[in-house]
């Protein structure tokens, strides 16, 4: 309980002190701040799922963000988790930056989400779905992949957009953890390249390849290789049209045992009525290529969600969202599973929200 | 072939691609990005043969709503001089469009980075303290400035300024060319005010109380660069849409009141528009805000004469009446 307490203390300073740094703002440092809330609940009437039954705090963050000096950026991203086994007070990121310094470059130092497909570049809250697909829970975590390292992104001089990024991280820990992790054989180390492509009727795509490798202390090797796509149509009134998916392979090679190999893939069609209206439909699908039974033979498996979300944002900062979850667990040799609950999720956010990505 | 190969591959071929695009040569001319269609006209007005102006927007884009599009981070990337109206108009995207560029001359602080809006003198700049709950407050003033062609031509100081940073051999050139702006700017001002005739007139009639009102306040410095009131909005709140209860009052309101005529711009919803139009009587005028291509509002005098006469035809047609 103590503990707790001293950890609401840390993020109320920190959000006073955010509260007057904003304040500063005018004084010419271009310090930003912006809090956000993101409480989340999910509830299912015939016990089957793990759903927990009550809409609480998911997390609440603290984002402080501006100019260094001339040439530098910096961000401080710090969470306050209400899902974890203990509340939980954690910095997402804390880096500095620099588009200014080399020619269509930029780079980042310090702790920050992996910039590798494309929920992973997103804050959770700002998610069109309500929770993780299974390939970004499997292969990225519940919220995402962050760690501590160097990230360089190059737009190419070309006709066309060609956006190349490439990154490496201490690989101490992977994933979403909440400790110090091990000292990695191979470091955690990825690559991006990123195109667009406009559309007809004003819409438009960006897809982009993705591959990273990581070898644990214990000579274990995780390599995952991926493709993100985004395509917008957005019309004049504020009607449009996005489809998301990413598809994504990891492959485990441990030092002993047996290889993994396991695909995950997510279509997000989502229809928006008007700028506060949308309607999504998350396709999911999950499996583990190389199961086998004892005989080694291969074992047909899949995890299947379908998940309808209907989204009420009275502004780009307050964000409602309801969302049903059908979740289908089949294996061969195994009972079908089958897991339904409803989702519901408020997002809001306070002060200086950055602007937004494609 | 595994899936891992396919990746491979494709990383050797855009290092390829990327290696072979280094030979990629640069325009002599001064490259402008603006994010406006209205900026690049003045800026191609004021530059002559000596910049090439290209607009981010195509003028059918609500210039509030608008995503950091890829493609105008490669745009922006290349640019000499990048012009936004400011006001904070772009905030939801020019900033990350602006920091995924690369470009350090375009961004804040840079010699090409052009806030237009910085040489207007702005209007219904709020008084106060301001929060969200006053709906979408520009706290610098109106942005829409760039509706008005005497406020247009203002705004062609900081483009001069940001041309000649870039290309400080043509210094004289560019004011030259400013000063022939702002004179065709004038002249066109005043072509519109003899089309607006009848408005004023109307105005005059209904005791010097305003007779358009206005969806969202875009047209405020064009109606007063004519020494037309506007009657307030059908938003209660910027950026907010209308609600029901609100729809009511206010054309009930503006009916009382001698208003004759609702303006809007066309990226705005429609069926809100049609019902305002159907509880007030009041005819309603839909127009492009923004030079669009192809279209019969494809440069910046079209698109004043446009919207001129679409007004005043409307003020002349006779009334609904409900």
């Amino acid at each position: 309980m103590q503990k707790l307490f001293v950890q609401l203390q840390l993020l109320a300073t920190l959000i006073v002190g955010g509260t007057e740094a904003r304040a500063h703002t005018d004084d010419g440092s271009g310090l930003k701040t912006c809090v956000t809330l993101d409480l989340m609940g999910s509830f299912n009437a015939p016990r089957m799922t793990q759903a927990t039954d009550r809409f609480a705090v998911r997390e609440s963050e603290l984002l402080l963000y501006g100019p260094i000096d001339h040439l530098f950026d910096g961000v401080l991203n710090v969470a306050a988790h209400g899902d974890t086994a203990r509340p939980l007070v954690e910095p997402h990121e804390a880096y500095i930056g620099s588009s200014k310094l080399i020619p269509r470059s930029r780079f980042r130092l310090g702790q920050f989400f992996l910039g590798l497909g494309r929920l992973n570049h997103f804050h959770r809250h700002d998610w069109p779905v309500v929770t993780a697909p299974k390939s970004q829970l499997e292969f990225f975590g519940s919220e995402g992949a962050f760690d501590t390292g160097a990230e360089y992104t190059y737009l190419a001089p070309l006709p066309f957009f060609l956006e190349l990024t490439a990154g490496v991280t201490n690989g101490w820990t992977y994933g979403h953890v909440h400790n110090a992790g091990v000292k990695p054989r191979v470091p955690t180390t990825y690559g991006r390249a990123a195109t667009y492509l406009s559309l007809p009727a004003g819409g438009g795509m960006q897809t982009a390849v993705n591959y990273l490798t990581r070898k644990s202390a214990q000579g274990d090797s995780m390599t995952l290789s991926g493709i993100d796509l985004t395509a917008k149509w957005r019309q004049p009134d504020g009607a449009g049209f996005l489809l998301q998916g990413e598809i994504w392979q990891r492959q485990l090679a441990p030092l002993v045992g047996k290889e993994e190999r396991s695909v995950g893939l997510y279509v997000l069609p989502q229809y928006s009525f008007s700028p506060e209206w949308h309607l999504g439909l998350l396709l999911d699908y999950f499996t583990v290529l190389s199961l086998k039974d004892i005989s080694g033979k291969p074992v047909a498996n899949a995890e299947q969600r379908y998940v309808p979300t209907l989204t009420y944002k009275s502004s780009e900062f307050v964000t409602f969202r309801a969302a049903f979850d059908w979740t289908t667990a089949k294996q061969q040799g195994v009972a079908e599973r089958f897991s339904k609950m409803l989702l519901l999720q408020a997002a809001v956010n306070l002060g200086a929200h950055p602007a937004h990505e494609f | 072939m595994s899936f891992r190969t396919v990746l491979r591959s494709v990383f050797a071929l855009v290092c390829t691609v990327v290696t072979t695009g280094m030979s990629h040569q640069a325009s002599a001319k001064v490259k402008v990005v603006t994010t406006v269609p209205e900026l690049a006209y003045a800026a191609g007005a004021i530059g002559g043969d000596l910049v090439e102006a290209k607009a981010l927007l195509r003028g059918r884009e609500n210039p509030h709503f608008v995503d950091a599009v890829p493609e105008f981070t490669r745009l922006t990337a290349e640019a000499d001089v990048v012009c936004i109206v400011g006001l904070d108009l772009e905030i939801g995207y020019m900033p990350a469009v602006l920091t995924r560029s690369g470009n350090a001359k375009v961004q804040p602080g840079g010699a090409g980075y052009c806030e237009a809006g910085k040489s207007v003198q702005a209007i219904e700049k709020p008084t106060g303290p301001i929060d969200r709950s006053m709906g979408d407050v520009h706290p610098s003033g109106n942005p829409h400035f760039f509706l008005s062609p005497k406020a247009l031509a203002a705004s062609g100081a900081t483009i001069v300024a940001a041309l000649s940073a870039a290309d400080p051999a043509h210094a004289q050139a560019y004011r030259q060319g400013h000063a022939q702006f702002e004179k065709a700017m004038m002249a066109l001002d005043h072509e519109i005010d003899v089309i607006l005739t009848p408005l004023k007139k109307l105005q005059k009639d209904n005791g010097g109380r305003g007779v358009i009102i206005e969806y969202h306040r875009e047209f405020s410095y064009f109606l007063a660069d004519h020494g037309l009131l506007s009657s307030g909005s059908i938003e209660e709140k910027p950026g907010v849409p209308p609600s029901a209860g609100r729809l009511a009052e206010v054309a009930l309101t503006a009916k009382s009141s001698g208003v004759r005529v609702a303006l809007a711009a066309d990226y705005f919803p429609k069926k809100t528009l049609d019902r305002f139009a159907e509880l007030s009587g009041i005819p309603l005028v839909i127009v492009p805000t923004m030079i669009q291509a192809g279209t019969k509002t494809a440069t910046y005098d079209e698109l004043q004469r446009h919207i001129a006469r679409s007004v005043v035809e409307a003020t002349t047609k006779p009334s609904q009446g409900h």
